[in-house]
């Protein structure tokens, strides 16, 4: 029936700007979207369209959204400093996820037990200072060639955890049925993986935070 | 509105076709030193702007509407321009105001463009006398 659903083009204008904003604009920088569309919406119905086809007409002229919104996160640096909080925590979890793989194995043909400090540290066990930062650093820029966060793929990193915790619990199972091994082991493979965990997430904040400087430019106002 | 949103696309499209007589590297280039001539003829806000520059260039030069306001965020950072709010209406707008660095910027750019247009329109002529 016609003019049953009631379209209430504030409240859109109002939706749409802070979709567009994904929460790095302030206020009046949101503001100012609220106010152009707004104002492009009252042209279009003086010219004889009604609120709802006005506004589906002024959001195609803004743009395609994700465009604009990266437009957008390029030029503001408060919101590329969060994403790169976000980006260095998630990666984090990722490479120690990926650091645990060979150790989980190497245990289990050792007949190894299971210890939840010990998991990421197992292959580095008696290798030098360079084999580990070789490793480390690997690990860490296959993971930054591999995925690249932004707002469109945080499916992505929870893919990864979901992945990482049914490895966590299917290893749980099998290593919990194998002979333990001797206590002074234990304790270095604990200091090793504390020293491997640590010293990834440092590496990986220094190296996204200098990304974050080097993606500041914007394709638009690349000319200045 | 999903049978709109579809027809709005598809005039949207046909209206690229026709209407889009300048490349995507052209209006990026040219968007920076346009947006300053126009803050040149005094404050303005960022859909006025669009507007400015749609009827200057006979409905030519169509930008993406929303790639606008990060240019203007940027400019703000390099302090070519400088931002403030203004009560119009019964409402509060932000307008942009050129400032002294913008404007000796939106003249290097001028020789720049200008001389590109020289170098171009020789070559033009040049062309001209051959055939």
């Amino acid at each position: 029936m016609e003019g049953t659903r009631t379209f209430d083009l504030e409240k859109e204008i109002n939706d749409y700007s802070i979709e567009l904003s994904e929460g790095r604009l302030d206020h009046s920088d949101r503001l100012e979207l609220v106010d152009h569309f707004k104002e492009e919406t009252r042209d279009l119905i003086e010219n004889g369209l009604n609120a709802e086809e006005a506004f589906v007409v002024s959001r195609l002229r803004f743009g395609d959204r994700n465009l604009v919104s990266d437009e957008f996160r390029k030029v503001n640096p408060g919101y590329n400093l969060n994403q790169v909080m976000l980006k260095s925590v998630f990666l984090g979890i990722s490479c120690v996820m990926i650091l645990s793989i060979s150790p989980y194995i190497s245990y289990l043909s050792a007949g190894g037990m299971f210890d939840i400090f010990a998991p990421t540290s197992g292959i580095f066990i008696g290798t030098d200072l360079f084999v580990k930062i070789f490793f480390t650093g690997a690990g860490l820029y296959a993971i930054n060639l591999l995925v690249k966060i932004d707002h469109r793929n945080s499916e992505i990193y929870i893919m990864i955890l979901i992945i990482y915790l049914l490895m966590f619990v299917v290893m749980y199972f099998i290593s919990g049925q194998l002979p333990t091994i001797d206590p002074s082991y234990a304790k270095k493979l604990w200091q090793n993986s504390v020293w491997v965990n640590v010293g990834s997430l440092l590496i990986l904040i220094i190296y996204n935070l200098y990304l974050a400087c080097n993606e500041y430019d914007s394709n638009i106002a690349e000319t200045i | 509105m999903q049978y709109l949103d579809i027809l709005c696309i598809y005039a949207v499209y046909i209206e690229d076709l026709g209407m889009s007589d300048y490349s995507k590297e052209l209006v990026a280039a040219s968007t920076i030193p346009i947006v300053l001539e126009v803050l040149k003829q005094g404050d303005n806000y960022g859909y006025a702007i669009i507007k400015r520059v749609q009827e200057i260039s006979g409905g030519a030069l169509n930008w993406k509407e929303g790639t606008l306001y990060p240019v203007l965020s940027k400019l703000e950072d390099r302090k070519l321009i400088q931002s403030y709010q203004k009560d119009e209406n019964g409402r509060t707008r932000k307008y942009y105001r050129l400032k002294p660095a913008g404007k000796k910027f939106a003249e290097s750019m001028q020789l720049e463009w200008s001389s590109v247009n020289q170098i171009l329109s020789k070559l033009w002529k040049a062309q001209g006398h051959l055939t």
